[in-house]
């Protein structure tokens, strides 16, 4: 190395170490937040307070999302820091709990739907809490009567459609699921591969609602006779496939949620007056999914993690959700934001399949669909 | 090579000159049974119980043939289809002297690091059913439906095994190829060879060591390939990794994931069993040509047209998905079809919108993203120099080190992650405070990799420079630091790139062990691209731009260290 | 100062080195000449400390060396190539072993300017050393070997690569450096032109023994066996068997021989001996009677400036002499050779 290079080679190792070392980027000061981001250095330095800074470790989806604010004021009143494990999806980030069963990685899971509830409450990972404000959630999202698992929020997993395309076209928007195998829509839905994907499952599950166990293979059948495309995951339905999103596809139909509209128009890149997608959200189009919160088994602080899953039912946390995960509070005492008010659409007659009957077939159906659509 | 006389070629081994001792190897088998086998036999062992208990009932043979055989094929496919991208560009830019050269080989860099759902992004917004190329056609020709149909086929998915491995091919045989005396080539011109010939002859078969190193790794890359198959093959391809991943993350059905990782791993480790039997031959002793005087200024038309097309093909096929990302960053979509430029999705990035506990400013994801590859760097580069050196002593014990070094390469990645998730639950090593573990996870896959640029060029030395430092009153150590370093350090900047381009792309070890406090800039474009909304879209193509500028400039940096 | 006791050295299974003796002076050339494949280079690995003997002892002043590991030997060693390391510059390469000893900045300097003044190199010092001819990058290599000043020097067929006049221009210089210097050497080499050049002492190797030893003129002059003559370049060697041993006589299929000289003080009688006819003893004659007789028919005829060089072939073989009148070829020649030019070499073919 000669000289002039040395110094080069110096001074990047000098910025790195300057990144390494630098508080971590102060938050806007308007806000009253702490930090959210301690940095390396600062949790070394942190000295210790007279009643230690305990830890509260909740380990979820890579979905989950919730204010500032909110999590600082949980942390304010319980004189307790709250770290999040993120990761996966809803059935992969349960299966991370399940196999680490043994050595729990935190106090509290939350992100499991009723695709997985039972396979959860099999491998018995939670410990059972009947949390006071279970009072103010309505019984039919109570799927567990141990209350080993606690619903959260709910959402229904719908077909979205480019309001512009059937505009345009002057196609009309089906009606039903049924609908879709008609020849004026060849081609133009894309859905998610239910191995890999959430909503890909919950949609094929709508189909088994709609159609019966003993007949939703043939509407399968006929789905891709009538060209449906099937890609792996979300994002690549959503922003490849699909007509409506900033990623201009080629199909104007995509399985998505009845809340993506809202956040098309919240998300807008150009201020927008109405969402340019909308839901259907006729008679078992839509397949729900409710979203529950348990306790880990081997939690060293059960006190704390009951605290935080009493928080994640009540009206601060609920009223919270709508516009962090597009989602809705099952607490009926929470109000819904102006937005989803407006724009948001819920299925009144959601498909609906006990969480056992999806436990003992899941894994068939998805393989028997497998079979008929894609090979 | 330049032996006058039967005397000196007396057999040369075992000099009792820079022997170096065994405990080289104490370092980096600590690496990889605290980081492999430790947390791999973890998983493993927990599959065994699980079939114990639950039998194995649950495995569908006919789909394990199915997928097995269909990794094999594509990976082979792909690594040829790589070979026949990556040699002719190696070849350019280790022999021609042309202008924009080191930017040019700074953007190559670039594809090695985009997470799968970037460059599905890119790719589709150049060939899928509304990009350019398309629209283009479309536009042109006047037609009813996208002429190019790409997306989730097997193209797609060679296509994309191409675009992310040429860079290694290039990186690999062209640091060969540089050090490669070209005047030994054109002595075979001077006696009667053509050109074509004097390469098949004199060339090939003197990088036939990188050639094959080179198509190692590449293999295992496709083989093991997860996001490419997932994202652009789409649903209808499955590969052992794919499998693995369905069956340990969605079904839970550890005795066929283990399975699929017992069979994963046989496969690597007769791949390059494989790959070193090939490589059996004594590696040719070259006197490095460490001056790098002697690169060609292309001069004929047949030349300059050689170089600029060449440079052009893989620059089109390289860098067009990148433009198009880019493009798509400062371009504003609105339902009304009208393009715009904007900066806004740049601006927003810096902006919490929401106030979301979890928003990623970009300037923490670039510092976290730089550290991690700083670390990774330090980790691989110390680890590997040390793992090339012993590996210079030829015997039983490090050819099979050879092999073993080259498993995490061909190892799926789901099941170390799950065996980082199972053994580093706990104290002394907990994940949860340990952000190490992300950098040295890295380091697992980034090892090879500089073991494998390094190694070549040290056993290249002609071991008559060691002796005659030894003879000038240099210890063992000093040897390797005096004559060693200093030649292979050119090689060792390549692993180095290599290191740091892989930690900085890596996206699966990083979302499946990291804090969100800790995040980097692939989990933050990741997190954009997991919500509707143009917004979310543009700023993940902002920050997949970000990601690319910073590849490249480090990328230049680290290049334009100087040596001698 | 060296001593090289009973080195053995096998290479899979082969001996190569098979109980090899010597030692070198203080300022003392020696030269290890041999034929190639005789060991030589091995042997010099073995002094160097590069290679182990597997058997036998290098001893320095007194102190075995089998302890002692190459890099701290101090022996300066020029290797056949001159393996230069291409990383560094000329003065680099020269300032190698002078760091190794952790010498200050400014006598390195010094040192390093001084070495290529030796060499004739001064101009060079900043040179990348690929670019150098052969005959530079020779010399750099001996200035690298002669910087750190080391006990012993020791060359490794250092000419082998260079052409002739290169060679014998740097054979010249390094005679002179030699001997202006106290530090003994050893010189390897097949070429025995060379090793005449250089040497205060030569040593023969063959077959992985010290075939002989002497001051050159002296090994020259008297070379103790058929293999020995015929490597120092002789060639007219005519097998035979004693007639009788005082004054000595041999019976050989060109007729009676009287040697002057032999290389045993007792030679008995019907044993199989090798005449080794010096080629400057020969006279042409016409009387055919007597004994020390050639008749053959001219070959080919050389002006040598000293005389001429004339072939000729007697029954078949060949041989040659220097004569001071010149012979046309294809004609008949009757040679009578002076026994004082006939050396008689106690072993047979």
């Amino acid at each position: 190395m000669n000289l002039k290079n040395k110094t080069l080679a110096g001074l990047i190792l000098t910025a790195l170490m300057l990144a390494a070392c630098s508080p971590a980027p102060s938050q806007p000061t308007s806000e009253v937040s702490p930090p959210i981001v301690p940095s390396i250095m600062e949790s070394k330095v942190t000295p210790p307070v007279e009643n230690k800074l305990r830890t509260l470790t909740v380990m979820t989806h890579d979905s989950f999302a919730v204010s500032e604010e909110v999590v600082a004021e949980f942390e304010r009143q319980n004189n307790v820091k709250v770290n999040f494990l993120l990761g996966g999806d809803a059935g992969s980030s349960l299966n991370r709990a399940v196999l680490t069963k043994a050595s729990p990685l935190a106090d509290v899971f939350y992100g499991i739907d009723n695709t997985f509830l039972s396979r959860a409450l099999r491998e018995d990972i939670f410990e059972a809490y009947a949390s006071p404000v279970l009072k103010d959630i309505p019984d039919v999202f109570k799927l567990d009567a141990e209350n080993r698992a606690l619903p959260v929020d709910f959402g229904d997993v719908c077909i979205n459609y480019d309001k512009a395309y059937f505009k345009e076209k002057g196609l009309a928007v089906p009606q039903s699921l049924q609908d879709l195998v008609k020849p004026e829509y060849k081609g133009l839905l894309v859905t998610e591969n239910p191995a890999v994907s959430s909503p890909g499952l919950a949609f094929l599950l709508a189909t088994v609602a709609d159609s019966g166990a003993d007949a939703y293979l043939d509407f399968w059948k006929a789905m891709r006779e009538n060209g449906v495309v099937v890609v792996n995951d979300w994002s690549t339905a959503y922003y490849t496939n699909f007509s409506g999103s900033s990623g201009k596809g080629q199909q104007p139909m995509v399985v998505s949620y009845s809340s993506s509209p809202v956040a098309e128009l919240i998300f807008a890149s150009e201020p927008l007056t109405e969402p340019p997608t909308a839901s259907i959200t006729g008679k078992n189009t839509c397949f729900r999914q409710v979203e529950f919160v348990g306790i880990l088994k081997g939690t060293a602080q059960r006190a704390l993690a009951e605290k935080w899953v009493d928080f994640m039912l009540s009206v601060p946390f609920q009223e919270d959700l709508p516009l962090q995960m597009f989602v809705y509070p099952v607490n009926s005492q929470a109000k819904l934001p102006e937005e989803f008010v407006r724009f948001a659409q819920i299925s009144e007659e959601p498909a609906m399949l006990s969480v056992d009957v999806i436990d003992k077939n899941r894994e068939q159906w998805i393989n028997a669909w497998d079979e008929v659509t894609l090979r | 090579m330049r032996r006058q006389n039967g005397e000196s070629s007396a057999p040369q081994t075992n000099t009792a000159a820079p022997r170096l001792p065994l405990w080289l190897w104490a370092a980096p088998l600590a690496f990889l049974a605290l980081f492999f086998f430790y947390p791999l036999s973890a998983v493993l062992r927990l599959a065994g119980e699980t079939a114990l208990t639950a039998g194995l009932e649950r495995i569908a043979w006919p789909r394990v043939g199915g997928a097995l055989w269909f990794t094999f094929w594509q990976a082979s496919l792909s690594t040829l289809l790589t070979l026949l991208v990556g040699l002719p560009a190696a070849f350019v830019l280790a022999r021609y002297r042309f202008r924009g050269k080191r930017i040019l080989s700074a953007l190559l860099a670039i594809p090695f690091i985009l997470p799968t759902v970037v460059t599905a992004a890119g790719f589709n917004a150049l060939l899928g059913p509304n990009g350019w190329i398309n629209a283009l056609v479309i536009r042109a020709f006047d037609l009813a439906s996208p002429p190019v149909v790409i997306i989730n086929t097997l193209s797609a998915i060679l296509l994309a095994h191409i675009f992310y491995n040429t860079s290694v091919v290039i990186r690999v045989v062209g640091s060969s190829w540089e050090q490669l005396d070209y005047r030994l080539e054109q002595a075979a011109r001077s006696l009667g060879a053509s050109g074509g010939r004097a390469f098949l002859e004199v060339t090939l078969p003197l990088l036939r060591p990188a050639i094959l190193a080179a198509a190692l790794l590449v293999f295992l890359f496709d083989f093991t390939s997860f996001g490419v198959i997932l994202l652009l093959g789409g649903p209808r391809f499955t590969t052992l990794e794919v499998e693995i991943y369905l069956q340990t993350m969605q079904f839970l059905n550890l005795p066929l994931a283990g399975l699929l990782s017992m069979l994963q791993l046989a496969c690597t480790l007769s791949i390059t069993a494989l790959y070193l039997r090939l490589n059996r031959r004594q590696p040719v002793s070259l006197s490095p040509r460490v001056s790098l005087g002697g690169l060609w200024t292309a001069t004929t038309a047949r030349q300059r047209m050689l170089v600029g097309g060449v440079m052009l093909g893989v620059g089109a096929l390289l860098l067009k998905p990148l433009t198009a990302l880019v493009l798509r960053s400062v371009l504003t979509t609105s339902p009304t079809e009208s393009f715009g430029l904007t900066l806004d999705y740049y601006r927003e990035l810096f902006v919490n919108r929401r106030q979301t506990f979890f928003y990623v400013p970009p300037i923490l994801a670039l510092r976290n993203s730089l550290i991690y590859g700083a670390v990774t760097v330090m980790i691989s580069l110390g680890l590997g120099l040390l793992t090339a050196f012993a590996l210079n002593r030829r015997g039983r014990f490090e050819r099979v080190m050879e092999a073993v070094l080259m498993l995490p390469l061909g190892t799926s990645a789901v099941t170390l992650g799950l065996g980082f998730l199972v053994v580093f639950s706990r104290p002394p090593v907990d994940l949860r405070s340990a952000p190490w573990l992300i950098p040295a996870a890295h380091s697992l896959v980034a090892l090879p990799f500089v073991v494998r640029t390094i190694q070549p060029v040290l056993t290249s030395i002609p071991p008559v420079l060691r002796e005659a430092a030894a003879v000038l009153g240099a210890s063992p150590w000093r040897v390797r630091r005096e004559i060693d370093l200093p030649i292979a350090a050119r090689a060792a900047l390549a692993g180095a790139v290599f290191a740091f381009t892989i930690s900085l792309g890596e996206f699966g070890a990083t979302s499946f062990l990291a804090r969100p406090e800790y995040p980097t800039l692939p989990v933050a474009i990741f997190r954009f691209l997991s919500q509707p909304g143009g917004l979310n879209y543009g700023q993940a193509m902002a920050m997949a731009t970000l990601l690319m500028a910073i590849c490249g400039l480090s990328v230049l940096l680290i290049e334009n260290i100087e040596i001698g | 100062m060296l001593e090289v006791r009973e080195i053995v050295k096998a290479y899979e299974s082969q001996p190569l080195l098979r109980g090899i003796s010597f030692s070198v002076s203080m300022g003392e050339t020696v030269c290890l000449l041999g034929a190639s494949g005789s060991g030589k280079s091995t042997l010099l690995r073995i002094i160097a400390g590069l290679e182990q003997p597997d058997d036998g002892q290098v001893l320095w002043q007194g102190e075995d060396l089998a302890a002692i590991p190459v890099h701290r030997r101090q022996f300066g060693l020029v290797f056949q190539d001159y393996a230069l390391f291409p990383h560094r510059s000329v003065a680099e390469n020269i300032s190698f072993g002078l760091r190794m000893q952790g010498l200050a900045r400014e006598v390195i300097q010094e040192r390093v300017a001084a070495a290529l003044e030796q060499v004739n190199m001064k101009s060079f010092a900043a040179r990348r050393v690929t670019d150098l001819s052969g005959g530079e990058q020779q010399r750099v290599a001996l200035a690298r070997a002669l910087a750190p000043r080391p006990k012993l020097l020791m060359f490794d067929e250092p000419l082998g690569a260079l052409d002739k006049a290169l060679r014998t221009q740097l054979l010249d210089e390094l005679r002179k450096l030699l001997q202006n210097s106290e530090i003994p050497a050893i010189y390897v080499t097949h070429d025995q032109e060379e090793a005449f050049a250089i040497a205060d002492r030569l040593v023969l190797l063959h077959e992985g023994c010290v075939e002989q030893e002497g001051p050159p003129p002296e090994v020259y002059a008297r070379p103790t066996s058929p293999w020995a003559a015929r490597f120092l370049g002789f060639i007219n060697l005519l097998p035979g068997k004693v007639v009788s041993s005082n004054p000595l006589r041999v019976e050989t299929a060109l007729g009676c021989w009287w040697a002057g000289n032999s290389t045993m003080c007792h030679i008995p009688a019907e044993k199989p001996v090798t005449l080794l006819l010096k080629p400057y003893g020969a006279l042409p004659v016409t009387d055919r009677s007597g004994h020390n007789l050639l008749e053959g028919v001219v070959q080919s005829v050389l002006f040598r400036g000293e005389g001429f060089r004339v072939d000729v072939l007697v029954q078949g073989q060949e041989f040659q002499f220097v004569l001071n009148q010149y012979f046309a070829v294809g004609q008949t020649l009757v040679l009578k050779v002076a026994p004082e030019a006939v050396l008689c070499l106690g072993e047979g073919n």
